[in-house]
C-alpha cells in the first residue's frame, strides 16, 4: 500500500472532517450535561431532525444548502427548547431513570415521527441528501485537492467552536451559563435562573446538533435511523475528552475522526470503529477522567 | 427564591404537554402505519366482511390491530365449503415497514384479482374457492417475525404463506412453520440457507428470489463479458470490490468469487475489503482502494452506502474509474435522483427497476404497474412484484394439487412448471431447483445522464441478447495498471 504525502494529507483531512460532526455532536451534548446533568440519549435523532430540517428548508427555498442552515438551527433549537420543557423538566429531580427512560422513548418517538412526516409515501423512504453547489469543486492543498464542502465545513466548525468559547468565557450569559455548570444551587441562590438556562442549553446542544447534522446530510446520504451510530460515538467523545468539558469534546472529537480514518485505511472499513473504541479504552485506562475531566 | 422556583406546569403549559404527548405518541406508537385512508380497522381476532358494491364482498381475517383495505369485486360465487386463507409474512412496522407496505399492496392487488375471478378452482371441492387475506406483521425484527409465523400457523391456521422479508429474520420463522406443516413460498430472502438447511424439514418451503451467490455471479459476468471488452480488451480486468460486512455481502462476495474461480473470467481482484453495516464514511477505504489502482471499483451494500461510496469517489477523492456494477437492492426512484451526476456510467446488475424492465415480461409488467398505480397511487417496487407472483404461484400449486392438503399444495409447489410471470426467470418457465429455489435471469444496465429530466436513467448493457447499448467509459475514464 502506497502511503504518500498525498495519501496522508487525504486521510488526515478525511479524519478532521468526520471529528468535525463527532466534535459539533459532542459539545452540544456536553453543554447540556454541565448544565442539567442529564444524558440525552436522543441527542442523535436531534442531529437527524436537523438534517431533515435543513433537507427540507434547502429544497423548498432552492439556495444554496449553507444558507438555510442557520434557521435549521434555529428551528431545532426551539424544537429542543420545546423537548427540554414538555419532557426533560417535568421529570427533574425526580428518578435517574426516568431521565434514561424519557430519552430512550424519546428516540422512537423522533425516528417515528420524521419517518412519518418525512415522506407522504413511506415506500420512498429511502435516504436522501442535499446535493451542494460546491460538489465538483475544489481547492489545490498542497498534494491533494481539498474539497470546497470539506473546507467549508471544517472551517464553519473552527468559527461556530471558537465563537462559543468566546460566549461562554467572555458574555454574562456564559458565566450564568458556566455558573449553573459549576454549582446549580449556588448560581440559583445568586440570582440565576436555572431553569431558563436548562432550556436555553437545551436549546444550543440542539442547534449544535442541527449544524452537525446538516453538514451530514451535505457529506453522506441520511434517513430517519442514521443518529444512532454518530451519538454513541459522540458519547464516546464526551467520555474520552471529559464529561462537561467542551475542550475535551474538541479534542477528543478530533482524536477520534483521525484514528478511524487511519483505522479503515490503514487495516480496513471493519476496524474503522474497533480500533476508535480501542484507543478510547486504552486512554481511558491510562486516565479514567478523561483528558481534560477533573481528577477525584 | 430562583433556586426553589416551581416547575409545575401552568393549566396552559399542561394542555400543551397533553396535547405535544398525545401527538408524539400518535406519530410513535406501533411504529409506522403505512396504508393510506380508505381502511378498514380492526382489533383482535375476527373478521370482517366488507361489502364494496352491489353483490360484491370480499372478506379479511386480522389476528392484531392492523389496517387493510379491500375493495375488489367478487363475482357470484357457487357454494364452497370454505375459503382458501392465504397469509402473508410482511413487515408493516419498523424501519422495513416501506418494503413491506409494497408487498402488502401487490399481495392484495393479487388476492382482488383472483377472488374477481370466481376464486380458484380446487378438484375436491368441485368448486371455485374464494382467497381469504391473512396478513400479519414482522415488526422490522427477527422476534416479530417469529411471533407473526406463529399467529398465522397456529391462530388463523393458513393454508399457505407467501411474503417474508429478510435473511436475518425469516430463518427464526421458518421452525415454527416446518413443525405446522404450511406451505411457504419465501419472497423476500435472499439466502439460500432457507431451503437448504438440515435442521428442520424445508420441504415446506420454495424460495421465489435471486439469491446472493446468483447476484454475484452476474456482477462477474457482466464486467468479464461486457465492462472489460470496453476497458481491457488485451488484459484481466482490475476489480476493486467494498462490500458489506453481513451475510448479504458475503454472498454476493462469494458468488462473484466463485464464478471467477469456476469459468477461469479474466478479472483480477486488486482490492477487497468490507465495511460495516450503514457505514456513511467511505474516503479513507476508497483512498485504499485506490492505491490498488483497479479499473473498476464494485460496491456492495444498500442504497445509502452505494451513493456514498460512489459520490464520495467521484467527487470527494476524484477517482475517476467505473463504479458498480452495484446491488439491485438500490433500484428505486430516488437512487436515480440523489445519485446525480456523479452516478453517471455507473452500473447496476438486476432484474427489475423504476425506469427499465427485461424486453420479455415488459408488456405484463407495464400492465401490473399501470393496475398497482391506480389501485395505489404509486409505483410497484420489486418485492411487491415478488409477492405477487408469489400468490398466483401460490394458486397455480393448489389447482395443481386440487386438494388444500397442505402436503399435497408442498409437493405440488415443489414440482410446479408454469410460465413466468413478472420477474423473468430462465427460459420463461417457472420451476424450482431441487433444493427449492427459483433462478432469475438477471441483467445489466448503465446509468447515463438525461438532460432534459436532469436525472440518470437507465441502459440495459448486459446481456448481449437483450443489450440496448455497449459499456460507455466517461470522458476523464482513468485506467487501471
Amino acid at each position: 500500500m502506497v502511503l504518500d504525502a498525498a495519501t496522508i494529507t487525504r486521510i488526515i483531512f478525511w479524519g478532521l472532517v468526520a471529528g468535525s460532526i463527532y466534535t459539533l455532536l459532542a459539545t452540544g451534548l456536553n453543554i447540556i450535561f454541565g448544565v442539567m446533568k442529564v444524558v440525552n440519549f436522543a441527542h442523535g435523532e436531534v442531529m437527524i431532525l436537523g438534517s431533515y430540517v435543513t433537507f427540507y428548508l434547502w429544497s423548498m427555498a432552492q439556495l444554496n444548502p449553507y444558507l438555510v442552515i442557520p434557521v435549521a438551527m434555529l428551528v431545532v433549537a426551539g424544537l429542543g427548547m420545546l423537548i427540554e420543557r414538555l419532557s426533560f423538566r417535568p421529570i427533574k429531580g425526580t428518578s435517574k431513570i426516568n431521565e434514561i427512560f424519557l430519552s430512550l422513548a424519546l428516540i422512537l418517538i423522533l425516528q417515528n415521527a420524521m419517518a412519518v412526516v418525512a415522506v407522504a409515501n413511506l415506500r420512498e423512504l429511502k435516504p436522501v441528501l442535499i446535493s451542494s453547489p460546491f460538489r465538483l469543486e475544489s481547492i489545490p492543498l498542497g498534494p491533494v485537492n481539498l474539497p470546497n464542502d470539506f473546507a467549508v465545513i471544517l472551517s464553519v466548525t473552527a468559527l461556530v467552536l471558537v465563537g462559543l468559547f468566546l460566549v461562554l468565557r467572555r458574555t454574562g450569559f456564559g458565566r450564568r451559563l458556566r455558573a449553573v455548570s459549576q454549582n446549580r444551587t449556588a448560581a440559583a441562590l445568586m440570582g440565576v435562573d436555572v431553569e431558563r438556562m436548562d432550556m436555553i442549553s437545551f436549546g444550543i446542544g440542539s442547534a449544535l446538533a442541527a449544524l452537525a447534522g446538516a453538514f451530514l446530510a451535505i457529506l453522506a446520504p441520511f434517513d430517519p435511523y442514521s443518529g444512532t451510530f454518530p451519538a454513541i460515538k459522540a458519547f464516546a467523545v464526551i467520555i474520552l475528552g471529559g464529561l462537561g468539558s467542551i475542550p475535551g469534546a474538541v479534542m477528543a472529537g478530533f482524536i477520534l475522526g483521525l484514528s478511524e480514518s487511519a483505522a479503515a485505511f490503514l487495516l480496513g472499513g471493519v476496524w474503522k470503529d474497533a480500533i476508535a473504541f480501542a484507543f478510547l479504552t486504552a486512554i481511558l485506562v491510562v486516565r479514567p477522567e478523561g483528558i481534560f475531566g477533573e481528577r477525584g | 427564591m430562583i433556586g426553589n422556583k416551581k416547575t409545575a406546569l401552568t393549566r396552559l403549559e399542561a394542555v400543551l404537554a397533553v396535547l405535544f404527548i398525545v401527538a408524539l405518541i400518535a406519530a410513535g406508537a406501533g411504529w409506522v402505519r403505512p396504508i393510506e385512508t380508505g381502511v378498514t380497522t380492526v382489533t383482535e381476532v375476527s373478521t370482517v366482511t366488507k361489502t364494496v358494491g352491489e353483490g360484491q364482498a370480499a372478506t379479511v381475517t386480522v389476528t392484531e390491530t392492523q389496517r387493510v383495505t379491500v375493495t375488489e369485486t367478487v363475482v357470484k360465487q357457487p357454494e364452497a365449503p370454505r375459503k382458501i386463507k392465504i397469509g402473508l409474512l410482511t413487515h408493516q412496522t419498523g424501519p422495513v415497514a416501506p418494503i413491506g407496505q409494497d408487498m402488502e399492496r401487490a399481495f392484495l392487488l393479487a388476492v382482488e384479482e383472483i377472488n374477481a375471478r370466481g376464486g380458484v378452482y380446487v378438484d375436491e371441492f368441485g368448486t371455485k374457492v374464494l382467497l381469504e387475506p391473512v396478513i400479519e406483521d414482522q415488526q422490522s425484527s427477527r422476534e416479530g417475525t417469529v411471533a407473526a409465523a406463529e399467529r398465522l400457523v397456529n391462530v388463523a391456521k393458513v393454508d399457505i404463506i407467501v411474503g417474508g422479508f429478510g435473511s436475518a429474520f425469516i430463518p427464526g420463522a421458518q421452525p415454527i412453520i416446518a413443525e405446522a406443516g404450511t406451505p411457504y413460498i419465501i419472497t423476500g430472502v435472499s439466502t439460500p440457507i432457507v431451503v437448504t438447511r438440515t435442521d428442520i424439514d424445508t420441504s415446506w418451503f420454495v424460495l421465489y428470489q435471486a439469491i446472493a451467490p446468483e447476484h454475484g455471479q452476474s456482477i462477474s459476468l457482466i464486467l468479464a463479458e461486457a465492462v472489460r471488452p470496453v476497458v481491457a480488451p488485451d488484459r484481466n480486468l482490475k476489480v476493486a470490490v467494498l462490500y458489506q460486512d453481513s451475510p448479504f455481502g458475503e454472498g454476493f462476495f462469494a458468488g462473484m468469487e466463485q464464478i471467477i474461480e469456476e469459468k477461469n473470467l479474466p478479472i483480477d481482484l486488486v482490492f477487497v475489503d468490507k465495511f460495516k453495516v450503514r457505514e456513511t464514511d467511505f474516503r479513507a477505504l476508497l483512498t485504499a482502494a485506490a492505491a490498488a489502482n483497479p479499473d473498476v471499483i464494485v460496491p456492495i451494500g444498500f442504497i445509502g452506502e452505494t451513493i456514498a461510496v460512489i459520490q464520495q469517489g467521484v467527487r470527494d477523492l476524484g477517482i475517476k474509474k467505473l463504479y458498480g456494477p452495484v446491488c439491485v437492492c438500490v433500484e428505486s426512484p430516488t437512487y436515480y435522483r440523489d445519485l446525480g451526476r456523479e452516478g453517471e456510467f455507473s452500473l447496476i446488475q438486476t432484474y427489475f427497476g423504476p425506469y427499465h424492465v427485461h424486453p420479455r415480461v415488459a408488456e405484463k409488467v407495464a400492465e401490473f404497474s399501470k393496475k398497482f398505480e391506480e389501485r395505489w397511487g404509486v409505483r410497484p417496487g420489486s418485492q411487491g412484484l415478488s409477492v405477487y407472483d408469489a400468490v398466483y404461484i401460490a394458486v397455480k400449486a393448489i389447482e395443481e394439487a386440487g386438494t388444500l392438503d397442505k402436503a399435497k399444495v408442498a409437493e405440488a409447489l415443489r414440482n410446479l412448471v408454469m410460465g413466468e410471470l413478472l420477474l423473468p426467470v430462465p427460459g420463461g418457465v417457472i420451476k424450482f431447483q431441487p433444493t427449492g429455489h427459483q433462478t432469475f435471469e438477471l441483467y445489466g444496465v448503465q446509468l447515463i445522464w438525461d438532460e432534459n429530466i436532469q436525472e440518470l436513467r437507465p441502459v440495459i448493457v448486459w446481456p448481449k441478447e437483450i443489450a440496448e447499448a455497449e459499456v460507455r467509459l466517461p470522458p476523464d475514464f482513468q485506467p487501471g495498471g
